[in-house]
């Protein structure tokens, strides 16, 4: 074997190529430069166009309340779409599954993958599963991601810094800091994530979810359930769940002696 | 490589594309994207080609390219890096078409349905290329797509490494096992088992 790997076996390979042979002069041909035309002249009709729109829209339908959200640097990616919609998210559940060690090393791969500005360094804290929907959340000082996968693709994915003027470095025992709430979506692929640290003694958290303004029709029911099962994994916190525009969230923790705290607002008012 | 940077409003920062229809003046980094456009053309529609149901290879390369230039900040200032940047966008292009399939994260690469004959044709080469089409289809896709990489798309493994997204020893690593997986195919009496 030598170094490069193009060995008789790949030159063999290559009479398997089901490509056309090369015509390097195929960027000046007329099909190609009337493409090049229309990507610069904004004409080209994408879907990615399309969805970029409808991101922008569900950014503005979003509401948290509390004036911490607005210190929140949230930004979301969405990735251009293909194909017909998949309704993955009518699969959803309100409690999470534990991924298997495959499914941990697809979300570093595809999400790290998709968030390259946050890959060096970064690493998974959280990885759950939801029906098909797999939500990973992936930290580094000061910054925390998101994405979801269907099917092993990354589908969608958001971050954002979790720096907050005023508040304390790391979460006391019995605190839950939500550091990022993030929705986008659109053509029924709505969806809502939200991420934060949690102190040593919390065990568990659930989301409950107030005021929605458009249930999620995607999901069997017709309506998205009151108590949402976050999981709680390496000092973090997080679930997602179909549908945007909440008028409040609030939080039940868990503590470790066994301790409920109540209607925990996700940010300080 | 420029990273990867939602601006405040959670979209990407990319060129403004001109307003439809109108005599506007080209945009700043047009002739550059041009430029990038031309050079890559060609095996970037090759790159689907291999990857794409043929009805669709026009609009994953469309769509490819639409991300590029939004994206066109980002792309790498060594014109020998803009094609492996350029395939990893149409991969994930490719992706988000196959993501409502079940399918695994690896793409499914095609073979040739009439391989091409080699200059020296003879009866037992073109059986070891109808062996070679039928163990290429038994594997994996992931093991289909760094060999896919490597002997169609004629990447280095550093370029491959940067279309996957993985560091180069992985993808010498993935490369190497599916290069074992494609042998022991073609030889079943000394298999190896896949890993």
């Amino acid at each position: 074997m030598n170094d490069d790997g193009r060995l008789e076996d790949l030159r063999d390979l290559r009479l398997l190529d089901p490509a056309h042979a090369p015509r390097p002069d195929a960027g000046r041909s007329e099909g190609a430069q009337s493409l090049l035309g229309r990507v610069l002249d904004g004409s080209l009709g994408t879907p990615a166009h399309g969805r970029d729109d409808d991101r922008r829209r569900d950014w503005g339908r979003w509401a948290v309340a509390g004036a911490a959200a607005a210190a929140i640097a949230a930004g979301a990616v969405l990735l251009p779409p293909w194909g017909e919609t998949d309704h993955a998210f009518a699969s959803w559940t309100p409690v999470p599954e534990e991924v298997s060690a495959a499914v941990l090393d697809t979300v570093a791969e595809e999400c790290t993958n998709e968030l390259a500005a946050t890959r060096l360094g970064t690493e998974v804290v959280i990885a759950e599963e939801r029906g098909r929907v797999v939500f990973g959340v992936l930290s580094r000082p000061g910054y925390v991601s998101h994405c979801l996968l269907v099917d092993g693709q990354a589908f969608l994915s958001g971050a954002g810094s979790t720096v907050v003027p005023g508040r304390a470095a790391t979460p006391a025992p019995d605190e839950v800091q939500t550091v990022l709430v993030a929705g986008g979506g659109g053509r029924g692929e709505d969806y809502t994530t939200i991420t934060g640290r949690v102190g040593a003694d919390v065990v568990g958290v659930e989301v409950h979810v107030r005021g929605l303004r458009e249930e999620p029709g995607v999901l069997a029911g017709g309506r998205l359930p009151e108590t949402i099962t976050a999981t709680v994994e390496n000092g973090y916190y997080g679930a997602w769940w179909p549908g945007v525009g909440a008028e409040d969230i609030v939080l039940t923790v868990h503590l470790e002696d066994g301790t409920v705290l109540s209607e925990v607002p996700t940010f300080d008012r | 490589m420029s990273a990867l940077r939602p601006d405040h409003d959670g979209r990407q920062s990319a060129p403004a594309t001109l307003a439809r229809g109108e005599p506007s003046p080209e945009h700043p980094d047009a002739a550059a994207f041009r430029t990038v456009f031309e050079a890559v053309y060609d095996d970037l529609t090759r790159f689907v080609e291999r990857r794409a149901d043929p009805a669709t290879v026009d609009d994953v390369v469309a769509e490819s390219f639409l991300v590029a230039w939004r994206r066109f900040a980002e792309l790498p200032d060594e014109p020998a890096e803009v094609r492996p940047w350029l395939f990893a966008v149409a991969r994930r292009t490719l992706a988000n078409a196959h993501r409502g399939q079940r399918r695994a994260r690896d793409l499914a690469v095609r073979v040739a349905a009439q391989p091409q004959p080699p200059d020296d044709d003879d009866v037992d080469g073109v059986a070891h290329r109808l062996d070679l089409a039928r163990a290429f289809e038994r594997l994996r896709p992931r093991d289909q797509e760094a060999l896919a990489l490597v002997a169609w798309d004629g990447l280095t493994p550093t370029e491959a490494a940067v279309v996957l997204d993985i560091s180069v020893s992985a993808f010498s690593v993935r490369l190497s096992r599916a290069r074992r997986r494609l042998r022991a195919q073609l030889e079943p009496t000394t298999a190896e088992g896949a890993r």
